[in-house]
């Protein structure tokens, strides 16, 4: 029943290596908390493409703010106590303390008494129009900075052979915008405020509950029916699509976290509402051809290249056959892979190797921003391109 | 990277891993001003609602004088995807129509400290996102001896 070890054919890789196109083309939105400015003339799509290309840092440049009005302490990397000097038009904290819904998201998230009922409502406002400085733009800049400091040390300690292009979707999948929309409307449960002025007034509310939820001006992407759209260049560049709106008040309450209650709180509550979150980083990785990369990684590593080799089979006259084989390099076995025909167990067993060594994880990693960090071997896995 | 391609992913939420959140964030009490079946639910806002609704600090309570209509609470959820009101939220509604302020408190509480889910018999009794610590079961991990012979 059980054929001797059988050594199956290892193509060798004899086809040119194509960079595929689609990694430079990837839609990446670590934070697009700054309002994108769309230039009207330019319509080709690489230059939507590159705008959409945006990380924390790119943001930072991009601010609204001038200097004058900005007060800056004696230490600049005492980065909670930047001020914003003309906040007139700014919601007290006594008047921030009648609105229930900021009152019961303040205790749902167990922020501490430090931290400011006034922020919250801050942190819920989108910027609206120019005239107002009363929003969360600035707030959620420093709240992307932060979130995609703690998310990718994170990574990067505790799965130090990641590629970079599967690190960055891994970031993006934490602290992207669908993952903190989903975080804002699904588990902390803040409203948006999508009832027209008429209806407000009909309702009998207070002016001042309208603060207590997430304020932003909608981008319409579909036209209603029958109405026809003639121009293209007015847009507003205060729009935001709903996903953006929520993911921006995530980013902004957790930059509230850091100004109010500091660093070691921001942190301890990034890994409580958003590490704390699933994500299967084995099922990122998408191969285009195993059995040629596998090859180039074990040449690099200086080991043997890889041999498949049958372990176990049954049924193999039947209609259902399973083999076992096994991914050799030299007298080490790498990984095994099972199918119901040969090649797909091989595929399978060389995406297993590579699974193997790029999500290596350390026993007990420590992150930088620990006190008992020593130093260790990031990016050790990508020696090639 | 050359030959790795990425398929995108959101996070999943895993309540009370980490931090646990209550995914009841809103109760509205509507009552009668005069009817006798709201008699209970009168008393209780008058006698319980301010003690109660202190010692849940993350529901907001909201308070509904609906004249001539029977008492009704009605819980707000974060959950998604179960029962949902016009506006998308998850909601479950409890009519306590003649029923005494005792009951009236013990709905409340029942419906703060529900879920927001649809009440379902379990099929499953391990139910985990997780995939399993056994891993999937081959044939081959049947001793060779006992195995049958095709």
């Amino acid at each position: 029943m059980f054929s001797s070890r059988t050594a199956i054919g290892h193509k060798s890789a004899s086809r040119v290596w194509n960079a595929s196109t689609k990694i430079q083309n990837r839609l990446i939105s670590i934070s697009p908390a700054a309002v994108q400015k769309t230039n009207p003339n330019s319509n080709s799509n690489n230059e939507i493409i590159s705008k959409k290309y945006k990380f924390s840092y790119e943001t930072a440049k991009n601010k609204s703010i001038q200097n004058s009005h900005l007060s800056i302490p004696n230490n600049k990397f005492d980065f909670a106590n930047y001020n914003n000097n003309n906040n007139d038009d700014e919601i007290t904290e006594e008047n921030a303390k009648l609105i229930p819904s900021i009152v019961s998201l303040h205790a749902r998230l167990q922020l501490s008494p430090d931290y400011k009922y006034s922020t919250l409502v801050k942190s819920l406002s989108c910027p609206i129009d120019s005239n107002s400085n009363f929003n969360n733009q600035q707030l959620s800049i420093f709240g992307s900075h932060i979130l995609s400091f703690y998310v990718s040390e994170y990574l990067l300690t505790n799965y130090p052979r990641l590629p970079i292009s599967i690190l960055k979707s891994t970031i993006d999948s934490y602290i992207g915008n669908f993952s903190l929309y989903d975080i804002a409307k699904n588990s902390w449960g803040i409203d948006e405020d999508s009832t027209s002025k008429l209806e407000k007034y009909l309702s009998n509310e207070p002016e001042l509950f309208k603060f207590g939820r997430l304020r932003f001006i909608k981008k319409v992407t579909k036209p209603e029916s029958n109405i026809i759209k003639y121009s293209n260049s007015i847009n507003n560049p205060f729009e935001l699509s709903k996903s953006e709106a929520f993911a921006n008040s995530v980013r902004s309450i957790i930059a509230g976290l850091y100004i109010h209650s500091g660093e070691e709180s921001a942190k301890n509550f990034i890994n409580d509402h958003i590490l704390s979150r699933q994500v299967d980083i084995s099922s990122v990785f998408d191969f285009k051809e195993p059995g040629k990369l596998l090859t180039r990684l074990l040449k690099t590593n200086n080991m043997l290249s890889p041999t498949v080799r049958l372990i176990s089979e049954t049924g193999r006259l039947s209609n259902s056959p399973i083999y076992v084989v096994g991914c050799f390099s030299g007298n080490d076995l790498l990984a095994t892979g099972e199918g119901s025909s040969l090649k797909e167990a091989r595929v399978r067993s060389f995406v297993r190797a590579l699974k193997a060594w790029y999500l290596y994880k350390p026993l007990d990693a420590k992150v930088p921003s620990d006190s008992n960090f020593n130093g260790m071997f990031v990016d050790d896995g990508e020696k090639f391109y | 990277m050359v030959g790795v391609n990425f398929i995108q992913q959101v996070s999943r939420a895993r309540n009370g891993v980490g931090a646990f959140v209550l995914p009841c964030k809103r109760i509205t009490i509507t009552y009668c001003n005069f009817g006798g079946s709201s008699q209970g639910t009168r008393d209780f806002l008058r006698q319980r609602l301010p003690k109660f609704a202190k010692q849940y600090p993350e529901v907001e309570f909201r308070v509904l004088e609906k004249p001539g209509k029977h008492p009704v609470l009605k819980g707000e959820y974060t959950t998604p995807n179960t029962f949902t009101s016009e506006n998308g939220d998850t909601i479950k509604q409890i009519c306590v129509r003649k029923w005494n302020i005792d009951i009236v408190e013990n709905k409340l509480k029942l419906l703060i400290n529900s879920s927001g889910k649809k009440l379902s018999k379990p099929k499953h009794t391990v139910i985990s996102t997780n995939p399993s610590v056994r891993g999937i079961w081959s044939p081959f991990y049947v001793d060779p001896n006992h195995r049958y012979k095709i």
